[in-house]
């Protein structure tokens, strides 16, 4: 595949994912996955948790990730027309919306629409979690720095930042 | 007096300019760790005061949906809101530009040093504590649903559609939804 194929499908991937990305956009990962590691074999597992973690310690949407694959896969064209894919349609589908919010945002359609998405939403976020972690070449260390996290944050509100900064170093020595 | 101008000019506080929106959208992506919304909730309510807590809980509420980040749809229906197209494309540019540079820098890092073995060690106590925080989302997003049972079975099958079954995203979404919504439609009073 040449470089404006690979450019393309790139585009393709991504304004589906932007589209299919209900409730936030945390339960497209699986598929995100799914298509470049497994697929198109654009990058690696590892490479795409690498990049989940970079995306995640970053300041804008995790959903960003595909920013930093557009980049991988094809410099600054790719995380440009990777971005630009996330977020056109979708966001055009969100302009679309807002226009006519008033006439339908009280009917009763959409909110069996908006209920009805909401245990799908936490149902592919509880995927998402899963099939990462299998995804990525988990050590005990690893698991246990999960387990731990997914505790502090259930019962405190400390900032992210912090245990990123912790478990960052912690694997910079080795450790994980 | 009765010209249209002065009317406009006497209603409530102007709304935002195109160079503010950018702005005021740059500054939310960049300072939102750890919550974006309730960033965009200081800046959009108490500091530019552009709308009050209700028009924002009913945006939050169009956010949530419509498909995409909540915080990129907050960007286009504000602009949206006080400029048409092009303020919704100004403020979603003012989101997205400072958040694609850094990563832009950082994903050259990345392809530079992402294979020295500290940078890959970093990343993967990262990346574990990064699926924490999903599972945690998720579970604390479980409870609204506790007594309802048919809820958690749904929720089950598009985690177990996805996870284990390798259904693909748009399959599942197709399936799942029409029939949460449906039973969401009968069991409203």
């Amino acid at each position: 595949m040449n470089d404006e194929d690979t450019t393309l499908s790139l585009a393709g991937l991504f304004a589906m994912l932007g589209l299919l990305a209900v409730g936030g956009g945390n339960g497209i990962f699986p598929e995100m996955h799914r298509q470049t590691v497994e697929l198109h074999h654009w990058l690696t597992a590892t490479q795409f948790t690498d990049l989940f973690a970079i995306a995640r310690a970053s300041p804008g949407p995790n959903i960003l990730i595909v920013t930093l694959i557009g980049w991988h896969v094809g410099g600054l064209l790719g995380a440009f027309v990777a971005t630009v894919a996330l977020c056109g349609p979708s966001g055009v589908l969100a302009y679309g919306v807002a226009r006519v919010w008033h006439r339908f945002r009280e009917t009763r359609w959409r909110r069996a629409v908006q209920v009805g998405l909401a245990p799908v939403t936490v149902g592919l976020i509880f995927a998402s979690s899963y099939v990462l972690t299998r995804a990525a070449d988990h050590s005990v260390a690893a698991y246990a720095i999960t387990g731990i996290t997914t505790l502090i944050a259930l019962t405190t509100k400390l900032n992210p930042l912090w245990i990123f900064l912790a478990v960052g170093i912690a694997g910079a020595a080795g450790l994980v | 007096m009765s010209a249209p101008t002065d009317l406009a000019a006497t209603a409530a506080p102007p709304g935002p300019t195109h160079a503010q929106l950018f702005v005021s959208f740059t500054k939310i992506a960049l300072s939102g760790f750890g919550g974006t919304i309730a960033w965009a909730h200081r800046e959009l309510v108490h500091q530019r005061r552009w709308m009050n807590e209700e028009e924002f809980t009913e945006m939050l509420s169009l956010s949530q949906f419509v498909p995409g980040p909540n915080i990129a749809n907050i960007a286009i229906y504000v602009g949206g809101r006080f400029c048409g197209w092009t303020g919704a494309l100004v403020a979603e540019i003012g989101l997205m530009t400072g958040p694609f540079v850094i990563l832009c820098a950082l994903g050259a890092l990345y392809e530079k040093f992402g294979a020295l073995p500290t940078v890959s060690g970093a990343l993967s106590g990262i990346s574990s504590a990064a699926l924490g925080l999903l599972l945690a989302m998720g579970i604390s997003m479980l409870k609204p649903f506790r007594k309802r049972p048919l809820d958690i079975a749904f929720i089950l099958a598009a985690f177990l559609a996805v996870s284990l079954l390798g259904a693909s995203l748009i399959t599942t979404i197709l399936i799942l939804s029409p029939i949460t919504s449906a039973i969401a439609w009968f069991r409203r009073p």
